[in-house]
This record gives C-alpha cells, structure tokens and sequence, in this order.
C-alpha cells in the first residue's frame, strides 16, 4: 500500500505491511474477493472480535479471500493523496476498488466520516447512486446499521443482526448468480441494480436504494419500500446456537500493540438484564452462551495458535454465564501452567463478581472495573439497573479485602428525568467507597489506592426505551459535569469526563434520518475525520455541516418524538416489540424495576416472535445475584 | 556462594523485508509469541507480573533490517540447538527467520553484552551525479579527519559528541549488477560510551557532498542493514 521510501516517513509504519502471523493468503484466482473494514486505526480495527469472525467465516471458504482494511493515519493519507497510491487490502496490496464486496462495519457514530474516506481513498465513489457496475458491493453491519438511514446514501446495503450466517448466505447468492451479473469486470449499471434487488430478497438484508425516505407529520423521513420486491420491515438475524458458529482459533496477531491485543473467547452473546439505556442490552437479545466445554478447547486452541499471555472472556456481562465459576476454574487449571491470564472486562456490581474476579486473576491481578452506572437509588431504577449502593459497597469491600488497590467505576450523566442532586449523589456514592477503602486496606494500601472514575454522557439510542428521549441540553450537560468536578477533590480519585460536544455529536446522528447523509457528506469533505479521536475533532465544522443543510446539531441531538411517531429506524425489526419499549419508557417514569427474564418470568419484549424458545438459557437458582 | 547454573539459547535472527517496519517493541512481542507457540521451556522472572526471561544485544531502529540480530532466552532446562531451532523456526515469519543457534550454560547471567561493533550496510538510490569518484573522496575526507562533532539529543538537552573514534571501518562500494545504487559499508562502535548511529555517519558523508558541490548533490538513503554485531 506504501512503498519503502513513505513507510519511513510515517508514525508506525508496521500498521501498513501486512503480512502478520495467522493472514490467509489465497490464490489470486479465486471468484470473490471481500475486504472488511474496520474503519479507523489498525490498533483498533485489529482489536474487534467481530471483524475476526468474519474474517474466518469468508476465508473457511473456498471460493472467497478476504482481506483487512483501516483507516490510515492523517499522515499515511496525506501522502497516499499525494503520491496517488489507493487503500488496499493487508493481505495483498489488491485495492479497495478492486474488491467483489467490500463490508464496513459500523460500531460507533462517530467514525461515520472514516467510513466516507476509506470509500474515497480506495477508488470507490462515496455515494452509491454514483457507483457503477464494475464497482465493489458496499455493505455495512453492526450496532449503527440498526438505524441505517443516516449512511444510506452511502451503502450499496446493510446486514442487520449477527452476521455469521448472514455473510454466508449473501456469498452463496452471489454465488449462484448468472456470470453477467455475478462478475464485476463488464457488469452494467443495470445488472448491479439487479444484484442488489436479488439480496434484497434475503433475510437480514436492507438495500436502501429501494426505499423513499417520505416526510412524516413530525418532519422526519421515513423510508418507504418502492415496490414489492422491497420488504416493509427488515428483520434482524439471530443465530440460535453459538455452538454451531465458526470462532477464530488462529486469528490474526497485529504487528503493533493493538488496544486489546489478546486471545479472546465468546462466552456468551446478548443480555437480558434490561438497562433502558442500553442498546446493546436490546438488540442482541436473547442471551446465548457457548458449552464450557468447547469454550476450554477453544481457549487452548488460540492459545496454542498465538502464543498471547493473556486470555480475555467475551460477554455483555461475564458473571451471567450459567456455569462461570466452572468456566474459570478449568480454564485456570489448563491455562495457569502456560502463564496465561485470564480476564474478565466486565464485572458486575456484586461480591460474586468480586469473587470471580479474584479467582481469575491468579496468574497477574489487573484491575477491576465496577458500574453502578448512575449515583442515586432513583436514577438506578429508572435505568433498571439492578443494583443498590449497597451492593457498590459490599463488592468495594470485598474488592480492598482480596488485594485490590485500583478501581475503575463507570457512571453516566444526562440521564432520563435526573436532577443535579443525583449527580451529587455520585460524589455521595464515590465518598463512601472511600471511607470503605480507609476501614479495608493497610495504612501503606491506603496510600496507593486509585479510583479512577470514568463518566459519559448518556446518548438515547434507537431500539431502547429511551429513543423517544432527547440528549440533556448543553447547558445542563455542563452545569452537571461541572458540579461533578466540584464535588470530587479526592487526590486518590482521577476522574474522566467524556467531552459534551462529541456526545452531541453521537446524539444527533445516532437517532437521524436520511437527511443527515447530506450532512456527513458536507463535514468530511470540510475535512472532519476520525471523529472519535479528540485530536482531530472539531466541532465547529459539525455545526457548519448542519446549518449548510437548515438543520441545527444541537436541537437534532435533543429532540423529543412521540411516542406514536414513525422513526426513521422502523425499517428495521430488531426483534424487541414497539410496545414493549414504550411500557418500559412508562416503567421508567414510574422507577419500576423489570426483572431478568433468565430468572424471572418473560417480560413480553416480543423476541419470541423470533426465537419460539425464548428464553434459551434460563437460570435455576432464585437470581444469580448471590 | 555461587551463583546457579543458567542455560541459554543464544538465537540470531533475520529481520528483512515489510518486517524491518517493526519497532524493537514489537519485534520483541512477536518474538516472544513465538517462543511461546514453540513452548521452548523458557525460564520466568519471579514476582507479581512474571515475564520470560528474553534480552537483547541492541535495538534496530524502526525501517533498519538486521541479517544477525541477536537475542538470548534462559531455558528452565538444557536443550541443545538443534532442538532449539527446529522448535523455534517453523513459528517465525520468513522475514523474521533463524539463522542459527547456539546454546550455552553457566553461571554467566549475560551473553551480550561484550559487543562492541556493528556492521551496517547502506544501499543509496541510485543518482548519476553521485558517482563513486564523489563518494570515495567524502568518505577519504572523512576518514581523515580527527574529529567529527555532532550534536545528539539526550533527555537533558543537546550534546556534542565526536563520531569519528567510534567509526572503525568505512568502505564505498560500486552499485551491483543487479540495479540499485552505491552502498556503504561501515563498523561502528557499540558500547553505550563510543555508540555512533548509521544515520549519523551518512549525514556527515552529506555534508561533505554538498560541501564539494555546492549542495548540487544530495545522498538519499534507499536502505540500511545491519549486518552483524560482535
């Protein structure tokens, strides 16, 4: 992609070359081509799990190669721009342009303009009404296709849900395709537009060109199917046993230190524990584990394949899987004597978890990250997030106990209906987790005991029950971060705040419609790209974007809709039903808790319209709390 | 008392090609993943976060390929090389390949740290009004002085230092017949006292080209190699 003479010109050239242990290389001959994208830095890209199973679901298979693209720093650009040279494939230099499919996925709001420069840098045309036959196929996936409308120009399609299955399925339709129109080399315009009407037809599959965005009574678009061959709702994909799908087991191992540079097991995969705020917690359900079993052979095999030190487990929420104690036990038993950690990111707010956690770290003891999420017992409820000041305290507790000197609590501000005294309450909350502190440890642990305390902006996101609900306006945004700072002066505590105009930002184009590709489009061709990065963002050319096209950033970030109203994000069917939504957006206003069906009864959220054994995993004990 | 008995294995490695692009750090993690699949008995630190017990005789700078980069593993257990070498050779890249392996034990705890030179290779890119007349008499000019200054930047501020002791061997040599241009060979000192960079020797060469042609000629570096240490 860079020859010789420019790699020494750029920070980490190792990000460039390719070539790492565990590629597939595939002869040039084979029929399709795949290149997925993660769309920002290699350190990145390299650390998702996802793009791993894709990467092994399309090179298991003879008839496809596949190969990685990132986004190049703003220094690789700057020259690839002007030397002329377009982003290319890792594994064999093959340009983005000349790829069969080309698969972005989409794992945050604000890498939306990366995704417009990878199209550019590779000879693509960013908007696929500009795209001819002989061009790749751009399909996008992940959490931010769930609301595609906002990148719909941009995408040729999306696949909503997993994607094992549903990548499979797209090659074997490509596959059996005539030769005019299964080709890319000669394919006209008309033959494309056929492709794309035949994958349409497929579950899971939005092909957006076949749909109007028609102005409703709120002003918002809404995509309309023009004819038949377009499905009125696109249902998201579920795969119903973890067992049967591919995992990586000799996965790619990034040249650079990528962010999470480990072997990685999926233990288990959806949440059913309810958080209003949380998409992930809504979109993925049902909750689905793999067998233990399979799950140590599996540890043992990326290991064997990798040589990585550290083996991380993969879940919305580690503890909830049925047999966890097991799990780390025999993976602590075949693993220990490799000098393999294990870990656990997420733990849940309670000794148990403590206890997990001290089990797991045997080998090397990291930190530990609780999230009580919000400071008061109202918030929390109106969250439905199952966990009391209590338990914060007794899994503190438990944490000083086992040897713990550094504590990661995660909170979010800009909840629904949160006043400023439950934002006081978090410094309330982070006080006693102090004296908690002062009665465990050693006077010397004392010493060296680090809070670090790490607080986002709640952004509504679409499919939760808060996707009626606006971004709390700027103004209280920064009274309340403000008020934060001010009540948290503990030297012990270092305290991290998410910036407001990034969330804005993530805000207005996470609940969009149509109307904001227009506007993405406007911002990174005034130069905005990588977003996320606080480096390279700025806000100011966001604002402009937006006022170029009548709408204003910060009134589309907060804007309330109606309960009643069409959303631009209806086309998509993610399985959890309108109503059940909107009751818990009422259960909210109520502070009523909704239990976890796993240990509850169902809670009608409606996925068992799409898995009639609904819920797969239930748990025997009372609730899994103990 | 005696110290133990260690057992080394003492492996150099060819780093060429895309790999040479690898930072020491990364060099370093992916040789140690490797050393991992081979599951070569590698001796641990002891303490709260152990880690194999690998070093180094000196770091490549990053785009600097190596034909006999050294490092040393401690074993828990004697192997002998061959061992060492079939374990270790079919998990490393070709651009990052064995090229031999010794084995050693004793009670010496460090097996690279006596080099004292390096020998490099600088391939320049090929320029008609660089010939080698030019370059043999820069590299005279060179060799000749007594003393050459270059300021170096430290953590406490910029340094003089004089590079000419540490520059033992300096050589131009014809381009191939393969294409490519004139290269450089050279011996430079090591040891953290007298060290003297690659980089530094061909600025210097710089300077006196531009100095014998009105800065008409520049010297553009294509490639550098290290060729062995010792």
């Amino acid at each position: 992609m860079l020859p010789d003479h420019l790699l020494h010109q750029v920070q980490a050239p190792a990000r460039y070359i390719g070539g790492e242990v565990n590629q597939v290389l595939k002869p040039d001959d084979v029929p399709f081509r795949v290149a997925l994208c993660y769309p920002d830095t290699y350190e990145v890209g390299m650390s998702h799990a996802g793009l791993r199973v894709l990467y092994e679901v399309v090179s298991r298979r003879s008839d496809a190669a596949c190969e990685r693209v990132f986004l190049p720093w703003t220094d690789a650009i700057a020259l690839m721009r002007a030397h002329d040279l377009p982003l290319a494939g890792l594994e064999s230099g093959t340009p983005l342009a000349e790829f069969d499919l080309v698969g972005i996925t989409l794992q945050h709001e604000l890498t939306f303009t990366n995704v417009l420069e990878v199209l550019d840098l590779g000879g693509i045309p960013v908007r696929a009404a500009d795209r001819h036959g002989p061009h790749p196929l751009v399909i996008g996936g992940g959490p931010c296709a769930f609301n595609p409308e906002p990148l719909a120009h941009f995408f040729d399609c999306f696949v909503i849900g997993d994607g094992e299955e549903a990548l499979d399925e797209l090659l074997d339709a490509l596959a059996a395709l005539p030769e005019s129109l299964r080709t890319r080399a000669g394919r006209t315009d008309e033959a494309r537009r056929d492709v794309l009407e035949r994958l349409a037809q497929l579950d899971g599959v939005y092909v957006p060109a076949g749909y109007d965005a028609c102005e409703s009574a709120e002003g918002l678009l809404i995509p309309e199917p023009r004819d038949d061959r377009f499905p009125a709702r696109v249902t998201r994909r579920v795969v119903r046993d973890l067992n049967a799908q591919p995992w990586p087991l000799a996965p790619v191992i990034p040249h650079t230190e990528a962010v999470h540079d480990r072997a990685e097991i999926e233990i288990t995969r959806g949440c059913t524990r309810g958080c209003r705020f949380c998409q992930a917690g809504m979109i993925y359900r049902p909750a689905r584990e793999r067998d233990l079993d399979l799950l140590v052979e599996q540890a043992e095999r990326i290991i064997d394949h990798t040589g990585y030190d550290e083996l991380s487990l993969l879940s919305l929420n580690c503890p909830d899987y049925t047999r966890i104690g097991e799990l780390i036990d025999a993976l602590h038993q075949r693993l220990a004597p490799r000098r393999v950690s294990v870990g656990m990111p997420s733990a849940r707010v309670d000794t148990f978890s403590v206890g997990l956690a001290e089990r797991l770290q045997r080998v090397r003891k990291s930190g530990l990250t609780l999230a009580p999420e919000a400071g008061s017992q109202r918030m929390r409820d109106i969250i439905n997030k199952d966990v009391t000041a209590e338990d914060l305290l007794a899994a503190a507790r438990a944490a000083f106990r086992s040897g713990w000197q550094r504590l990661k609590l995660y909170f979010m501000i800009g909840l629904p209906r949160e006043t400023d005294e439950d934002v006081l309450a978090i410094g309330h909350l982070i006080a006693s987790v102090l004296s908690a502190a002062r009665e465990e440890l050693s006077r010397a642990a004392w010493g060296r005991l680090k809070l670090n305390v790490s607080v986002n902006t709640f952004i509504p996101k679409p499919h939760t029950p808060f996707q009626w609900l606006g971004l709390a306006d700027r103004q209280t945004l920064e009274r309340r971060y403000a008020l934060l700072r001010a009540a948290i002066t503990d030297r012990r505590v270092s305290l991290s705040l998410s910036g407001i105009d990034a969330g804005i930002l993530e805000a207005a184009l996470a609940r969009g419609d149509r109307r904001l590709g227009a506007v993405i489009e406007s911002a990174w061709r005034a130069g905005a790209i990588f977003d996320g990065w606080r480096e390279c963002f700025e806000p100011g050319r966001w604002h402009a974007a937006f006022a170029e096209h009548g709408l204003e950033l910060n009134a589309c970030a907060s804007r309330l809709l109606p309960v009643e109203a069409r959303l631009p994000w209806d086309i998509i069917h993610a399985g959890i039903a309108r109503e059940f939504l909107a009751a818990e957006l009422d259960r909210a206003r109520r502070g009523e808790p909704t239990p976890d069906c796993r240990a509850a009864r169902c809670a009608d959220c409606g996925m068992r319209a799409l898995v009639p054994d609904c819920p797969p995993i239930t748990w025997p004990r009372a609730e899994a709390g103990a | 008392m005696q110290p133990p008995v260690r057992h080394f294995a003492i492996v150099a490695l060819r780093k060429a090609g895309a790999l040479r692009f690898l930072s020491h750090l990364d060099y370093a993690r992916a040789l140690d993943r490797a050393i991992r699949r081979a599951r070569l008995p590698v001796k641990y630190s002891e303490g709260f976060n152990p880690s194999a017990q690998i070093s180094f005789a000196s770091a490549l700078p990053v785009g600097v390929g190596g034909e006999r980069e050294l490092c040393q593993i401690e074993l828990e257990r004697p192997l002998n090389a061959d061992e060492v070498l079939r374990a270790l050779a079919p998990q490393l890249p070709d651009d990052l390949a064995v090229v031999d392996v010794r084995v050693v034990s004793g009670r010496q705890r460090r097996h690279l740290s006596g080099l004292e030179r390096a020998d490099y290779e600088i391939e320049l890119s090929p320029d008609p009004d660089l010939g080698m007349n030019l370059l043999e008499d820069a590299v005279g000019a060179f060799l000749d002085a007594g003393t050459w200054p270059v300021l170096r930047e430290t953590r406490s501020g910029t340094r003089e230092v004089d590079i000419r002791p540490g520059v033992h061997e300096l050589h131009a040599i014809t381009p191939g017949s393969g294409g490519g241009g004139p290269r450089l060979q050279m011996s430079l000192a090591l040891q953290q006292d007298s060290l003297v960079k690659p980089s530094e020797v061909v600025e210097a060469l710089r300077r006196l080209i531009a100095d014998r042609t009105q800065g008409r000629v520049g010297v553009d570096v294509a490639r550098v190699t290290r060729l062995g240490m010792h």
